[in-house]
């Protein structure tokens, strides 16, 4: 086990607009270990803060307090390096085709083929326009991105939310084809969908960790 | 970068400025926007920022509403100094054995006076009025216009949607530069055409999202029957007197005083 890649959250809170009369407390105190190959699942109601947990685990956003790292090094040093798909996928897709977009990310021909193929796309979904794809095909088009960069890190942020059936299955057969040692963690209100994309679920409550168990 | 400028977002209070109804400010503000239009004075900056000091200490804001400019900001008003100088005009200064003329760099600093001080009161009016009653001010201001047969509830229905999606917008637009950092980061040097590139693509990665969520604003409001409601309007009170003077003196002021 790769011990120095546990991501370690000590004594995390965060005010979003802090200082500001806009100021809003979204999470207390967070102590969080999540080992390197971990599978978990953070839920709990809305604005309970697991979204800005999955910012701050994703590196895009620097706690107020406490300290978030991996490898002895803060996570907002290592954003570039760690994936991330978001509910509104459209925001993440900025070039105006498929091949642009996934070329942007330096990865070789064969791997751009392959990962276009584990999400189940035709090569031809390359030539396709950002807008012309639906909001599932478009995440399917984000996780494609995902595998095919192969972060030790993942963050999933609401994957399941306005998907029918077949994207959702879709979608636990593509996070099943990231390597072993993919640390995957996923965001959900939606305990029940997301169950199969982690066994370890963390719950949420008013910013704070109200439970910690392993999915039977 | 917008949302930076913490538009529409309403500041809880009860003082004079809070308690004046939308109508009366967005009427005061238009005056001041055509009286600069009639007279753009050094009077007119004067007025307009002493303007904005009385009513943001007036409203008890706290010091921490006051926006940081986005550096982008402080750039674009350093390349319009630079072709304001350029273009010369009186007054002239000697620079060595060189005659330079300052005029159109004193004009260029009239202009940014003027046009931050009109941005500092809009949003002084986003924090102590609540977004929801603007279409409602504008459906009253626009309601003469109905005799010559304008739209005015489409007018309406088209504000409300901007009003409500603005500060979408501004998130949207600040989400997008902020995943932009989850992205490789370009190989090799990087020119003038990279940034032209990714700024076009970052502009429409947010229009695209921005048509979607506007798409999504007007289907809700037609479904509701929005369009064409008739408002309730409030009735006027004295602090809506107090501000509507303040405004009104300030537009009217600038007009007459000589610059």
């Amino acid at each position: 086990m790769l011990l120095d890649e546990v991501v370690r959250l000590e004594g995390v809170s965060h005010i979003h607009a802090a200082g500001s009369p806009w100021a809003r407390p979204a999470l207390q105190n967070i102590d969080l270990e999540i080992r390197p190959g971990e599978r978990v699942l953070i839920t709990g109601p809305n604005g309970c803060g697991k979204s800005t947990l999955a910012w701050i685990l994703a590196g895009l956003t620097t706690p107020t307090e406490g300290s978030a790292v991996r490898s002895g090094e803060a996570l907002v040093e290592q954003a570039g390096d760690i994936g991330l798909l978001v509910q509104h996928t459209r925001l993440q897709l900025l070039r105006a085709n498929v091949a642009a977009e996934i070329g942007s990310f330096n990865m070789s021909p064969e791997r751009i083929r392959w990962a276009i193929g584990v999400m189940g796309f035709p090569l031809s979904v390359l030539s396709q326009p950002i807008d012309a794809l639906s909001v599932g095909q478009q995440r399917r088009v984000g996780l494609a991105l995902l595998i095919g960069r192969a972060c030790t890190l993942t963050v999933l942020d609401e994957p399941m939310a306005g998907l029918d059936a077949p994207s959702r299955a879709a979608l636990v057969e593509a996070v099943e084809q990231l390597p072993r040692q993919t640390t995957v963690i996923t965001v959900t209100h939606d305990l029940d969908d997301s169950l199969p994309l982690g066994r370890r679920v963390i719950t949420l409550d008013e910013g704070r960790i109200v439970g910690d168990r392993r999915n039977p | 970068m917008i949302s930076q400028f913490n538009l529409f977002r309403y500041v809880d209070g009860t003082t004079i400025v809070h308690r004046a109804d939308a109508r009366s400010k967005v009427v005061g503000l238009t005056a001041l926007v055509f009286a600069f239009s009639f007279s753009p004075s050094w009077i007119a900056v004067g007025i307009i920022w002493a303007l904005v000091v009385l009513l943001f200490v007036a409203a008890r804001l706290p010091v921490s509403v006051i926006p940081r400019p986005p550096r982008l900001l402080y750039a674009a008003m350093v390349i319009a100094m630079f072709f304001g100088i350029l273009s010369g005009g009186e007054p002239f200064v000697s620079v060595g054995e060189r005659q330079l003329g300052i005029g159109g760099a004193i004009f260029q600093i009239r202009f940014f006076g003027v046009t931050l001080g009109l941005l500092a009161l809009s949003l002084l009016i986003g924090w102590t009025t609540k977004a929801a009653d603007l279409p409602r001010a504008a459906e009253w201001m626009l309601r003469p216009l109905r005799w010559v047969r304008v739209p005015i509830d489409e007018l309406v229905a088209a504000l409300t949607i901007a009003v409500r999606a603005l500060p979408l917008v501004a998130d949207e637009f600040a989400l997008v530069t902020t995943l932009w950092r989850t992205r490789p980061k370009r190989e090799g040097p990087r020119d003038v055409r990279h940034y032209l590139v990714d700024g076009m693509d970052v502009a429409a990665t947010v229009t695209a999202a921005s048509v979607r969520r506007a798409r999504e604003l007007g289907e809700a409001i037609e479904q509701r029957g929005s369009v064409g409601i008739a408002y309730q309007q409030p009735r006027w009170v004295f602090a809506d007197a107090v501000i509507f003077v303040a405004l009104v003196s300030a537009a009217v002021g600038i007009v007459l005083v000589p610059s």
